[in-house]
């Protein structure tokens, strides 16, 4: 052989280097989301105070985002507890988080699943490979696989309303105005006062998502059984108290 | 007590046995490599068919698991863009590449056990291959057990139980194949200490030694699986959730042949041997390490599998 063990280990050297510098700009999905100042920061509060579970968002969502049967972008789920005369029925509604420490962003092998600067998590058909990934790191499991498209798919807060101005369509079909949709680098949206003003939570915040859905008046026992579909030992995170 | 009642949405298992079969396969190839490599730095050419069965092992079953990790891809021909879509942070990512790494690097030793001359790059490719093989060895453990959502596979000792599978795996892989060759090329099989040629003792040094190291990395991962079973059982309430739930799920396959048949039954039948030929020369016992290596296949895989859709469940 002509070639020597010098000869080979530094072309070996090069070949790596040069794959190396060829991944590290623009090797990773996530993204340092907006400051307060440097622009917007959506989010979201749902107000279990008001919500009845009329399932009118899930539907809202379905007709808007054309979710397939049997999968849902967001949806409500139904606890009830207790026993006659102390029974009582409660409803939470669930969606992507759009959380500030994304796992399905972490885990995108081709940077399909993306976070912008103002924090939506977005998913790009043409660039998924269908492997799953993100679907099984979410702690919440609301990402889905198409069997249509089979890729993922998951809530990204409608997007392309949000960018025309207009409400995401499950805020918009909210007849109790239980969901709450803006801003929350803007100390004056109503999404801001109503965090500052109402002790808040987030689901599984062991998960260390930092989940930009908060919850007002999310019952303990209530909340339990998504603990029991998700997870048993997180105990609701507060903010706000 | 309250009790509580919960309506959601259905709950979807999108891995199925094509990801189990991708990280057994992957995992075979891997170990394969690394018992070729080191078997032929170590001793040279002294048991050069282990190595040559290896090396041809080794590109083989990652090709092949890669296969199956793109037959469960929704969109197979856009593999590509994980190159191009890098993510740092993700270990499919690192996986895809490091296995593509892996299968240029085993394809080339293979080829190189062709060229007697080539001896020193032999090595020195073989060498270059085993970080990279340790790489795609631990990725297939690290790919589980990052996920935080996922309790099961959430936790230390699930890698290291993947670790220690590939190396054990790829050694029963190895056995079994010199076992299945025809009588005339294994010679040295049937017997050890027969007066066989060194070459021609390759198979039989296999089986008599390697039983040994067989035995005791299968003891070390019944003892890694036990530390694992023990962080779920005594560990947060998810990761006792996840087990009971697994349990109930997959509980009796994963016990009977995941553990009993690919796990405890090896090393009571390769203990018994062993016992039984103390203080005589020692036997191959080649239907027996056909039997062994058989059930250790056949187990790994069933564990695998069980791992792989039992943790989706919570």
């Amino acid at each position: 052989m002509s070639l020597t063990r010098r000869q080979f280990l530094k072309g070996s050297g090069v070949v790596g280097a040069a794959a190396v510098a060829a991944t590290l700009p623009g090797c990773t999905g996530t993204t340092d989301t907006n400051t307060p100042g440097q622009g917007p920061r959506y989010g979201m509060v749902i107000d279990l105070r008001r919500c009845f579970g009329c399932h009118a968002c899930s539907v809202a969502c379905k007709a808007e985002q054309d979710v397939p049967l049997g999968y849902f972008k967001s949806w409500v789920m139904v606890s009830e507890k207790g026993r006659y005369p102390h029974a009582r029925r409660d409803f939470v509604p669930v969606l992507c988080n759009h959380c500030d420490q994304p796992p399905c962003v972490e885990v995108c092998p081709s940077q399909a699943t993306k976070q912008r600067k103002d924090g939506i998590v977005t998913q790009d058909d043409d660039l998924c490979i269908g492997c799953k990934y993100c679907v099984q790191a979410c702690p919440y499991g609301v990402k889905y696989s198409d069997p249509r498209t089979k890729t993922a798919q998951k809530c990204d807060f409608c997007l392309h309303r949000v960018e025309q101005g207009i409400l995401p369509a499950c805020v918009n079909t909210c007849n109790a105005r239980a969901r709450i949709f803006g801003d929350l680098n803007d100390p004056d949206s109503a999404i801001s006062r109503l965090i500052a003003g109402n002790p808040v939570q987030t689901l599984r915040p062991a998960m260390g998502t930092d989940p930009r859905v908060y919850y007002i008046g999310l019952d303990q026992d209530a909340y339990a059984p998504i603990q029991r579909a998700f997870s048993l030992s997180d105990q609701p995170g507060t903010q706000g108290e | 007590m309250i009790g509580v009642i919960t309506y959601n949405t259905p709950h979807l298992i999108y891995w199925d046995w094509r990801i189990a079969a991708d990280l057994f396969l992957g995992g075979i190839g891997v170990g394969a490599y690394l018992i070729a490599v080191i078997n032929s730095l170590v001793y040279r050419d002294r048991y050069a068919r282990v190595s040559k069965v290896g090396a041809i092992l080794a590109p083989l079953f990652v090709i092949a698991g890669l296969g199956f990790l793109l037959l469960e891809l929704g969109h197979p021909l856009r593999m590509w863009r994980t190159i191009t879509g890098f993510n740092i942070s993700s270990p499919l990512s690192w996986g895809g590449l490091f296995q593509t790494l892996m299968i240029i690097i085993g394809i080339m030793y293979a080829y190189l056990w062709t060229k007697p001359n080539a001896v020193k790059l032999r090595n020195m490719v073989g060498v270059i291959g085993i970080p990279i093989a340790l790489v795609v060895g631990g990725y297939h453990g690290w790919l589980l057990t990052i996920i935080k959502a996922r309790p099961l596979w959430n936790t230390g000792p699930s890698t290291i139980t993947a670790l220690l599978s590939f190396v054990i795996t790829g050694m029963a892989a190895i056995l079994l194949i010199l076992c299945l060759l025809p009588k005339a090329r294994r010679a040295g099989v049937g017997a050890a200490g027969d007066g066989g040629s060194q070459e021609s003792g390759s198979a039989t040094w296999m089986i008599r030694d390697f039983r040994h190291l067989l035995v005791g990395a299968m003891i070390v991962q019944g003892l890694t699986f036990f530390i694992w079973w023990i962080s779920l059982y005594y560990g947060s309430a998810d990761a006792h959730a996840a087990l009971l739930v697994a349990n109930a799920a997959l509980g009796p396959l994963f016990w009977s042949v995941g553990i009993g048949a690919g796990l405890v039954i090896p090393i009571g039948l390769q203990l018994m041997a062993v016992v039984r030929d103390r203080g005589r020369p020692e036997r191959a016992h080649t239907p027996l390490t056909i039997l062994t290596t058989v059930l250790i296949l056949v187990g790994a895989f069933v564990f695998r599998y069980a791992v792989v859709v039992a943790g989706q469940l919570c």
